[in-house]
């Protein structure tokens, strides 16, 4: 099927596919050099959105990002959503698929959040176990987004950033590298977001996630509903400083605005990451 | 042979001759028994953003409410004959 | 692939169940134990703000497919009661499309929508409408298969309706209430004669959802009662004792219209 797709290069600054913007996009064919749909929305054969999806394949390079894999779950790995997954994998042949380094079901009950794990050795074995599995089926290097966070467990033993090097490092998958969820997590738990910026492995980022929080007073709240702040586009120049040329994404998923609008949003990043990139040439 | 089983019969004979059968939406256009079609419509939605937190900010940290007095306050006062009262349950 | 019985993860297998619970059961004295509290937030209120977020990503999704009867008791009422429907029955699919299935089922014995007789319905209404949209059929179906069930089966025989049917019974015009909320709708809620009772047919036309009456008619109304009864996977044998000298004609019927779509042998 692969020859009637577009050539799936990811390069620039892309936008998340949201359903409010279906009609408007299959009319324009706006200028987006790739589209990062919601994986989990997908899954279901035969619906309307998965025909649009297969449609819009044909114009645009795609990347996968799901929620339900759950890799940081005791509970065995979920083979009814990887077979899905791999499923629609095949149809619409992804350059990548994302998840998050989190967990979001447990007991058979999935809560459609991105809930924090302790940082101990043994949780990074676990998980880099469970990588390697996912891995293994999917027969492609998996890419783990880090999250934002409101709560530190007690028993944690180390840094979030020394975590996500032991997991990415041991199980070799790569970085979804959401800078905003750094601003978020830094404010909310009182650490300097450019210690954990600059300990990221580099060479293993392979998409950065922008996006806006909400301020409530006693934390920031990581609800993609606004454009990206000041604090975090500062934070993103020193990224791509730290990382160089590799895709950005702007995530909008509450209060969409026009698709005109989260466009201005990415064409920001793009002039912000030319500046850097230009400029350490 | 009873009549029962001679209407199985003719039933799965009647069913066997219509054989595959590719259904096109024209052999689904017009429905027997179907007085009307009340309308049509464009499917729903659903693509509640995955990867936030909070799509509805409704980050509670005071503790919930013990009883919550439910009166509705929608549009089903405006059905003549759906009159409403209040209603009480408990929030656990 | 193998299970996960390692020794080692047993505190992160608590830790979870016991946000299970917090998050479901209300009970956070366990997950609350696990959490750093500090200055700004205690523990209590920091696993807070993760069951607030639990709760409204569930809520919206709900709010999406049952778009009506959120506009029928408003945000607040809507919001409350979902609360205690996902405490209730917590999601266990990954798809939010699979989501709120039981929500009829849990309205059928709420109290406070007791006064809105109509409310159930419009639950299983659009529940109806979101399942035959997230659903598809084959295109194709082979009743020469039928060749291969001996006389002796033929009466343990039973059929499934299509998936993209669905077969609602108000004795409210639960119809008219949905188009009325609709955008750009002629009808006004005003206007709408609630007591009128309706037999509709929810079915999928290609991208389409449509919604249509069954006429009163006596004959009709046997067809729409073969058709319930078939859904109940009711054996051919059973339905010829009730349907009579009508059974080949309805089965015949219900297949050229694609709303039979396969058989089993009980």
């Amino acid at each position: 099927m692969s020859h009637q797709f577009s050539k799936n290069i990811i390069a620039g600054c892309g936008i998340g596919l949201r359903l409010d913007h279906f009609d408007e996009i299959e009319k324009t064919r706006p200028d987006i050099p790739w589209f990062e749909v919601l994986s989990d929305n997908y899954v279901l054969e035969g619906t309307s959105q998965r025909d649009y999806l297969n449609k819009i394949r044909k114009d645009y390079p795609v990347t996968f990002h799901g929620v339900g894999l759950s890799i940081g779950s005791t509970e065995p790995l979920n083979q009814n959503y990887l077979k899905r997954l791999k499923k629609l994998k095949d149809e619409v042949q992804p350059a990548w698929i994302s998840d998050h380094l989190c967990w979001t079901s447990a007991h058979g009950i999935v809560t459609h959040d991105l809930i924090p794990l302790p940082y101990t050795k043994n949780v990074v074995k676990h998980i880099v176990d469970r990588i390697l599995q996912v891995q293994d089926y999917l027969g492609e290097q998996l890419v783990i987004e880090n999250v934002s966070s409101y709560l530190q467990f007690k028993t944690t033993e180390m840094s979030e950033w020394e975590f996500i090097n032991e997991v990415t490092h041991q199980s070799d998958c790569r970085l979804l590298l959401d800078v905003n969820n750094i601003y978020v997590s830094a404010q909310n738990h009182n650490f300097d977001a450019e210690d954990y910026l600059f300990a990221m492995p580099a060479k293993r980022v392979a998409e950065i996630h922008l996006a806006g929080y909400e301020d409530r007073g006693t934390h920031l709240l990581d609800t993609h509903s606004r454009p990206v702040t000041k604090p975090v586009w500062e934070l993103f120049e020193k990224a791509v400083k730290h990382v160089g040329d590799v895709p950005v994404l702007i995530e909008w998923d509450n209060d969409i605005p026009s698709l005109d609008r989260v466009i201005k949003e990415s064409s920001k990043a793009k002039s912000i990451q030319q500046q850097v990139l230009s400029e350490s040439i | 042979m009873s009549n029962t089983s001679n209407l199985v019969k003719s039933a799965v004979t009647g069913a066997m001759a219509i054989g595959l059968l590719t259904v096109t939406s024209a052999a689904l256009a017009g429905k027997p028994g179907m007085e009307k079609c009340t309308g049509i419509s464009k499917a729903g939605k659903n693509d509640c953003g995955t990867s936030q937190h909070a799509c509805a900010g409704m980050a509670k940290t005071d503790g919930d409410a013990e009883e919550w007095l439910y009166v509705p306050e929608g549009t089903c006062a405006k059905i003549p004959g759906g009159k409403v009262k209040v209603g009480k349950a408990k929030m656990k | 692939m193998k299970a996960q019985s390692d020794t080692n993860t047993n505190d992160l297998e608590t830790l979870q169940n016991d946000f299970i619970n917090a998050f479901f059961n209300h009970d956070k004295s366990a997950a609350t134990k696990h959490v750093l509290g500090d200055d700004t937030l205690t523990a209590e209120q920091r696993l807070g703000i993760y069951s607030g977020s639990v709760h409204g990503i569930l809520t919206q999704a709900l709010g999406q497919t049952f778009p009506v009867c959120k506009s029928l008791v408003g945000d607040t009422f809507f919001d409350n009661m979902t609360k205690l429907f996902i405490d209730k029955y917590p999601p266990t699919t990954t798809v939010f499309a699979e989501y709120g299935n039981d929500l009829p089922l849990f309205l059928s014995t709420f109290d406070p929508v007791k006064d809105i007789p109509y409310f159930v319905d419009m639950a299983r209404f659009e529940w109806a409408r979101h399942a035959v949209y997230h659903n598809q059929n084959s295109q194709t179906i082979d009743f020469n298969k039928l060749a291969e069930v001996s006389e002796e089966q033929q009466a343990l025989l039973s059929f499934k309706l299509s998936k993209t049917l669905h077969l609602i019974h108000s004795d409210f015009r639960i119809d008219d209430i949905w188009f009325a909320h609709q955008e750009n709708s002629e009808l006004k809620l005003e206007d709408i004669d609630l007591e009128k009772a309706v037999k509709l047919f929810i079915w999928k036309d290609e991208d389409t959802i449509k919604i249509s009456l069954m006429s009163h008619t006596e004959e009709d109304s046997a067809y729409w009662d073969f058709l319930n009864v078939v859904s109940e996977e009711t054996t051919l044998g059973d339905l010829a004792e009730r349907f009579g000298e009508q059974l080949p004609e309805y089965l015949n019927q219900s297949i050229q219209s694609g709303w039979i779509r396969s058989f089993a042998i009980n």
